[in-house]
């Protein structure tokens, strides 16, 4: 073997090392008809949180209105301190028509189904990106960087929604 | 060596020991809601929350809702100070029934059954089973009645129900049921 086939096999293996170190959010939509649409999209999160390093820095938090999301920080803290030493439980189930909602706490998991005739919406979310996320609202600002970082927390499938016509799918790998 | 053995297994079952009494201490109040409404929208509606949830969440409520843990009711019927005014008077009267009003065919009454309150409301015609009962306990009203004026202290009832446990209202309202109840356990059944 060359020196030159040494150094791109080097290459090969530093560049998938790379990639498998990365956390991504794969973007997936279908649409359900002959010729519809199909779109699979991986997005790596560190990348877009280097990204963000040449963003400056008053534009890397956005100036929305976060009081009101602050103001139900003590909520999800007491929430966090409630569900710490429950595995799995129903926190809120409606049932009723031709829908049903429920907002579960799965392992270290929110998991929120909603399910009708026409469609279904499964969102599971870790606890610690929730926690993260609310956390990202502070001093009146939201901050990004910290909001993706902590999708790193969450694993597998994020969101899936599947209508009558379109099936779209975030999934953290 | 056995005899080391032998101390050790006793001291690491002491130490269970004292650990376990505390553990139950720190066991958590659930408050759990079940809503169910017969008819034809036959919706259920289950919730299981921690107590201490439930606390904070009054604390972070607009305060159009709730001002400082305390609610004040608007267009009620009957004031809240008269409410006040006539708990005090009863409150250490035992067992009995303190207001019984039959109104058309509608009856109301209001009674005190051991530590709880009792309120029925039923139709005479039907002579049937209240179709309204809701109970609760005495310790709760108490603590409802402790703010001044028109308000209710929901933040001081809370309080109150962190030590309470077993069912606080049970609502039957023809096909619609409502129960709340406190327990130490995560579950919905």
């Amino acid at each position: 073997m060359s020196r030159l086939q040494q150094a791109l096999l080097a290459a090969v293996a530093v560049v998938l090392l790379l990639l498998a170190s990365l956390h991504f959010v794969v973007v997936r939509v279908h649409q359900h008809r002959p010729g519809g649409m199909k779109i699979w999209l991986p997005l790596p999160i560190e990348l877009a949180q280097v990204g963000l390093w040449f963003v400056p820095e008053y534009e890397k938090h956005f100036d929305i209105d976060t009081a009101r999301i602050e103001r139900y920080r003590p909520l999800a803290q007491a929430l966090w301190e409630g569900l710490e030493d429950v595995d799995e439980i129903d926190l809120v189930r409606v049932e009723g028509g031709d829908r049903t909602v429920v907002i579960r706490k799965a392992g270290a998991n929110i998991v929120i189904n909603v399910q009708s005739d026409r469609e279904e919406v499964k969102v599971r979310l870790a606890m610690r990106t929730l926690q993260g996320w609310v956390d990202s609202f502070d001093d009146g600002r939201f901050d990004a960087a910290g909001a993706l970082s902590s999708l790193k927390h969450s694993s597998g499938q994020m969101v899936h929604v599947d209508g009558q016509n379109t099936e779209v799918s975030l999934t953290i790998w | 060596m056995k005899r080391r053995l032998c101390l050790h297994t006793a001291v690491a079952a002491s130490l269970c020991l004292a650990v376990l009494p505390a553990t139950a201490q720190e066991a958590k109040p659930w408050i759990h809601v079940h809503v169910t409404e017969g008819g034809g929208s036959s919706r259920n509606i289950r919730v299981n929350l921690p107590l201490s949830v439930v606390g904070v969440a009054l604390e972070v409520a607009p305060e159009k809702i709730v001002q400082k843990g305390r609610v004040r009711l608007k267009n009620a019927d009957i004031s809240i100070t008269d409410m006040r005014r006539l708990w005090a008077a009863l409150r250490d009267s035992g067992d009995s029934e303190f207001v019984n009003v039959e109104d058309g065919n509608q009856s109301v009454s209001i009674a005190r059954e051991a530590d709880r309150v009792l309120i029925k409301i039923g139709d005479l015609e039907d002579g049937k089973d209240a179709k309204v009962r809701v109970e609760i306990p005495i310790k709760v009203v108490d603590a409802l009645f402790a703010a001044e004026g028109e308000d209710l202290d929901i933040a001081g009832a809370l309080d109150r129900l962190q030590s309470e446990r077993g069912e606080i209202i049970r609502l039957i309202d023809g096909d619609k049921k409502v129960r709340i109840w406190i327990d130490e356990t995560a579950s919905s059944s």
